[in-house]
């Protein structure tokens, strides 16, 4: 489904990352994990088409289109979803207009007929209480004044929304207590069928105990430098980054090849 | 004929001709222009002043601030060599410019006090302080207005350089009596890249009269920071225009106004942001009673092209009693996009609640009300970075408050 | 202007004869005496009512253009401008059925229903009333008022009507001497509305005028007044159009508002005059004076305002709370765009105790617009526990626009209690992305950060004024980003 080929990209001139290649089928959840500052928040924005970054060389495909040559609101009709880590305050804008608007906007592009405001608020009512989200957060403005906690839960419910062919969830873990991960991870999982797939940037391998990846990449530098099976997260959080920064991967678990 | 052109008789300086002209063209300020629609200079306009000069003696010495590394003094703004220190081996100099160097600083400008100050003084100085040279102590501006049997008056002429990542602090102390005084002080800062100046005032004036007016330009990362007191006047108006022009530069303006009696403050500030990534704070605090009047006038102007400005303004005021007035205006000019800029005013009394909550605790009305002015105004003292000069004006800030107690 | 003194003014020949022929349905260019007295002829006036024109003639020639406001424009020539145009005949129609067809269809494209039947159909009842360049055309609903005891009709038809309720109040908010254009609009108004709800009455539906500048080079100079006695209410919509021209056009109106007793007016505004093409050329020099005063104790005075019109807008409705107890509100959108300029802002003078304001502004800058807030809190010796709260915020979209706040702020009462917020931000990189991302265009996602923005003053539009005041600010915004 995803295929990324080479991928550099820089910010204000900068190089970040430095020649990615990963490739993603449908079904699969890969995560991906590194050190802080080894591009992991840099790749899934540039695939959702930040304007912060340039793209200096490689390809990327999605279903053999190229991802690279569209628009940032052309990827998310397209069905690419991506979490944000910092959620973005959209003050005097309810969360149930926005969605009505996000969801038709993307109907539109895909030249689907809209869906009605009837429709689109019984899908919200039924996701929220999934989410065990609290009724009040449909009209309240985006991610304004919402806790962090909250904030996440948010994205998930538009991701739920949405319901895109390949979600980016950015640091979805951070900032969250138990309960809210355990919500979360309810909420993507609810989602993992052999048509959706999934990258799921972190830092913590807690994350990946709720929703279990079927291949691990570590990050470094910009470049995926190891992948390996579900319990290379495992062997991370106990051996750190630095053997394989440093070139070493030693023992950790490696895909079969 | 005012007196201004009087007075001018003598001078034969091209500055002087170019300052006696501006000043025939645009007269005394009135309430016609926007920036002085709260004070009247009648009280200056109209009285028969004559020079002030070098006296024999004065009476400084409880004026006198001992942590200051240098003092000069100025009465009724003239300076007075024989009762100056401290400038021996000080890392600071102190040049008396000729005329001819002063440049006139009216440039177009509609300020007749700057005109005035152009077209009379027949002295100025240049107060340099070196590269890198750092100096802990203050230097000390001690001004008094004594005044004589005649009304007299001073126009003041100072240029302050701090050079490249120098630091110093400035302490300017305004004194006045019950003579009939007024001095026009035009001090020009500059403030080069990485240097940081620190430029506090205290005006504690009676009946004299003072237009202080500063003209700042602040470097590539460079800091500017002044902090006025304004605790007595007939009449001070105190101008400030700060430029920043070099990127990463600060601009930092706090003041205090405790007026009581027929004070008469008009604060007026500009911080113009003329080039990118700049930022700005300016918080000004006033307690007016008595039958005072308290202005704050304050411009932030982020020029177009200025992004990435931050920029905070704020004014806040507590009225005591039914005769006194606040005008405040905190203005925004923006002209680039990418900025933040926030303002606020706010004019009021004291919190009710707190008041209640003293009162409840035992403490009766009047103490409480003292408490909570008092802690309303501390927090400007305390932006003071100098411990020494705190106790000074917590001091000076302490007795004005409690005349305007009663 | 100016070119004649007043003495030859006075000697001129309009007291023997008018050298105009008053049956022109647009007067020829220029103002003298002779105009104004043609124009109250034409109205049929009474005596009073000319001579209130030509005593407040007589004092705009002795005053000169404001240029305090932040905006620039070419000088005005007055004796440019044509101050009466009448669109139809002289009597002017006395039912819809008289109304030019062409007129109605007009009204239709603008979406404000003259018949009374297509309004019917509509959940709510809003009256309204037509102004087009200077002469009212149309009134629907009287019948239904007039049994309520509201009285809603042109002015022009209210000086005979009930002279006695327009000599009271025409002039008592806003005084001939107030301004430039405030003397110039009591001179040469030629029509506008006038409202009036007895005691104890609300008003059972929305009143609406809906103003239009048709013919080139016209002034318009209507004048509105609306007075509510104690317990009355009203609610009145104002809307205003205009075609797109190449010459600027000058509109020059005044509002005056009274609430007497524990009255109650709430004012809102879509203002969408023509607001000159990319360059500047064309638009609507709209310089309005709008003032109301609540008298009684415990009236209130609320003006609403989405401003997305005109090429120079000079505007500050304001309240003079007199009364005790009183209320004033300003809630306020300004849009400007390409090279549109706006100064505008409020001003609420506290006299009474326990006054009481709001003061809401949004203002929104593209392109290469330049927008003020200029507002002014004045609270009395004698206004004790006086509150105000203001709060304006500015967004500014791309680099070339200016945004500025100068709020003047006076206050005499140690009880009295003000508080000033402002911002200016602009539409982040951050948010424009994020919706991007959930699939908006750039475009959408701006418009949705606007209104979002603006919210807090669109909640206090009635709710057909609200559809529309959106839409506005979308028009009006087109093309900003990229």
């Amino acid at each position: 489904m995803l295929e990324i080929k080479n991928l550099h990209a820089s910010v204000n001139g900068s190089p970040i990352l430095r020649g990615i290649d990963l490739t993603v089928n449908k079904g699969e959840v890969h995560a991906i994990m590194g050190p802080n500052g080894a591009g992991k928040s840099t790749l899934s924005k540039v695939l959702a088409g930040s304007p912060e970054y340039e793209v200096t060389e490689g390809s990327v495909k999605l279903d053999g289109e190229d991802l690279l040559e569209m628009e940032a609101e052309e990827r998310a009709a397209a069905g690419v979803f991506m979490g944000f880590q910092y959620p973005i305050e959209v003050p005097g804008v309810a969360n149930s207009y926005f969605l009505r608007k996000a969801v038709n906007a993307q109907r539109k592009t895909r030249g689907e007929p809209e869906a009605s405001s009837v429709e689109i608020l019984r899908a919200m009512k039924k996701a929220m209480a999934f989410l065990e989200m609290d009724a009040g957060f449909r009209n309240r403005p985006v991610n304004v004044g919402f806790s962090g906690g909250e904030k996440k839960r948010n994205e998930i419910l538009q991701l739920l929304m949405l319901n895109p062919k390949l979600a980016l969830l950015d640091e979805t873990d951070s900032g969250l207590d138990i309960d809210a991960l355990r919500v979360v991870a309810k909420g993507v999982n609810s989602l993992r069928d052999p048509e959706h797939a999934f990258v799921v940037v972190t830092h913590y391998q807690r994350l990946l105990d709720y929703i279990v990846p079927d291949v691990v990449h570590v990050l470094v530098d910009g470049r995926i430098v190891h992948s390996g099976p579900r319990e290379l997260a495992l062997w991370l959080e106990e051996h750190g980054y630095g053997a394989i920064k440093a070139g070493d991967a030693g023992d950790a678990p490696r895909l079969e090849a | 004929m005012s007196w201004v052109a009087d007075l001018a008789q003598g001078t034969s300086g091209v500055r002087h001709a170019k300052g006696l002209a501006a000043f025939e063209r645009v007269g005394f300020p009135g309430p016609r222009l926007e920036g002085w629609k709260y004070t009247s200079t009648r009280s200056v306009a109209k009285v028969d002043w004559v020079r002030a000069d070098v006296v024999a003696a004065a009476a400084i010495d409880g004026l006198r601030l001992p942590h200051a590394a240098v003092e000069l003094v100025f009465v009724d703004g003239v300076y007075q060599a024989d009762l100056s220190r401290g400038l021996d081996g000080a890392p600071v100099s102190l040049e008396p410019v000729a005329q001819a160097e002063l440049q006139p600083q009216h440039v177009g400008s509609e300020d007749g006090f700057v005109a005035i100050n152009d077209a009379l003084a027949t002295e100025g100085f240049v107060l340099t302080l070196g590269r890198d040279q750092v100096m802990t102590a203050p230097v000390h501006l001690l001004f008094l207005q004594q005044g004589g049997e005649q009304p007299v008056t001073g126009q003041v002429r100072l240029v302050v350089k701090a050079e490249r990542h120098s630091r110093m602090q400035l302490i300017e102390t305004h004194h006045g009596g019950e003579g009939q005084t007024f001095v026009n002080e035009l001090i020009t800062v500059q403030v080069a890249d990485g240097a940081k100046v620190q430029h506090s005032v205290m005006g504690r004036l009676g009946s004299g009269q003072l237009v202080h007016t500063v003209r700042a330009e602040v470097g590539r990362d460079a800091t500017y920071h002044s902090h006025m007191a304004w605790l007595s006047g007939s009449l001070v108006r105190s101008d400030i225009l700060a430029r920043l022009v070099g990127q990463g530069g600060h601009v930092e303006l706090d003041g205090l106004y405790v007026l009581a009696d027929t004070d008469h403050v008009d604060n007026h500030t500009v911080i113009r942001h003329e080039v990118p990534n700049c930022t700005s704070v300016e918080t000004y605090k006033g307690v007016v009673g008595g039958k005072a009047r308290g202005v704050f006038d304050g411009m932030v102007y982020i020029a177009k092209g200025a992004d990435g400005t931050d920029s905070q303004q704020n004014n806040r005021n507590i009225l005591l009693g039914d005769h006194a007035d606040v005008k405040t205006k905190p203005t925004l000019e923006i002209y680039a996009d990418d900025v933040k800029a926030a303002h606020g005013a706010t004019v009021g009394q004291l919190d009710q609640n707190q008041l209640w909550y003293l009162r409840a605790r035992g403490i009766p009305k009047a103490k409480a009300e003292k408490i909570l002015t008092h802690a309303f105004v501390a927090d400007r003292v305390l932006a003071h970075p100098d411990e020494a000069w705190r106790e000074v004006l917590a001091e000076a800030v302490e007795a004005r408050l409690a005349v305007l107690e009663g | 202007m100016g070119n004649d003194p007043i003495d030859t003014q006075l000697s001129s020949s309009y007291k023997y004869g008018f050298s105009i022929d008053i049956e022109a349905d647009t007067f020829p260019p220029g103002l003298n005496e002779e105009i104004v007295a043609a124009l109250s002829a034409k109205k049929k006036e009474p005596e009073w009512l000319l001579q209130w024109r030509l005593k407040a003639f007589r004092h705009w020639q002795t005053m000169t253009e404001p240029t305090w406001a932040h905006v620039e424009h070419p000088p005005i020539d007055y004796q440019a401008i044509s101050y009466y145009s009448s669109p139809k005949d002289t009597d002017g129609p006395k039912s819809l059925d008289e109304v030019d067809p062409k007129l109605l269809e007009t009204f239709e494209k603008l979406g404000v229903p003259l018949h009374e039947r297509e309004a019917l159909a509509g959940v709510r009842k809003v009256a309204v009333d037509a102004v087009v360049d200077s002469v009212s055309v149309a009134t629907t609903f009287r019948k239904e008022l007039e049994e309520a005891g509201v009285i809603f009709m042109p002015i022009s038809e209210a000086v005979h009507a009930h002279p006695e309720l327009v000599k009271k109040y025409l002039g008592s908010v806003v005084p001939i001497y107030d301004n430039f254009f405030a003397a110039l609009n009591c001179a040469v108004f030629s029509d506008g509305t006038f409202v009036y709800v007895p005691k104890g009455v609300r008003c059972p539906m929305e009143l609406s005028t809906y103003f239009r500048i048709n013919e080139a080079m016209t002034g318009q100079f209507e004048r509105t007044l609306i007075v509510v006695e104690d317990e009355a209410y009203v609610s009145y919509l104002e809307g205003c159009t205009a075609p797109m021209r190449d010459e600027n056009q000058l509109h020059a109106a005044v509002v005056e508002l009274v609430a007497e007793g524990s009255g109650e007016i709430k004012y809102s505004t879509v203002q969408n005059w023509f607001p000159g093409d990319e360059e500047g050329k064309g638009g609507i020099y709209n310089f309005v004076t709008k003032r109301g005063i609540c008298k009684g104790n415990r009236s209130k005075i609320s003006w609403t305002q989405v401003e997305t019109g005109s090429a120079i807008t000079w505007k500050y409705p304001s309240v003079i709370l007199k009364g005790d107890d009183t209320v004033g509100e300003f809630y306020s959108i300004a849009v400007t765009n390409n090279r549109q300029q706006a100064d505008t802002g409020t001003k609420m003078i506290h006299l009474g105790r326990n006054t009481t304001s709001t003061i809401i502004s949004k203002g929104i800058a593209a392109g290469r617009s330049d927008q003020s807030y200029r507002g002014l809190v004045s609270m009395g010796r004698k206004a004790s526990n006086a509150r105000n709260y203001t709060q304006c915020d500015s967004l500014l979209i791309g680099k070339e626009c200016g945004a500025h706040t100068f709020p003047y702020v006076d206050v005499k009462n140690s009880s009295a209690q003000l508080e000033h917020e402002a911002t200016t931000s602009k539409v982040s990189d951050d948010q424009v992305f994020y919706l991007r991302q959930r699939g908006l265009s750039e475009e959408d996602a701006v418009q949705l950060i606007v209104n979002g923005f603006c919210k807090d003053v669109f909640r206090q539009l009635p709710m057909e004024f609200a559809v529309e005041a959106q839409k506005l600010l979308e028009v009006s915004l087109e093309g900003s980003v990229g």
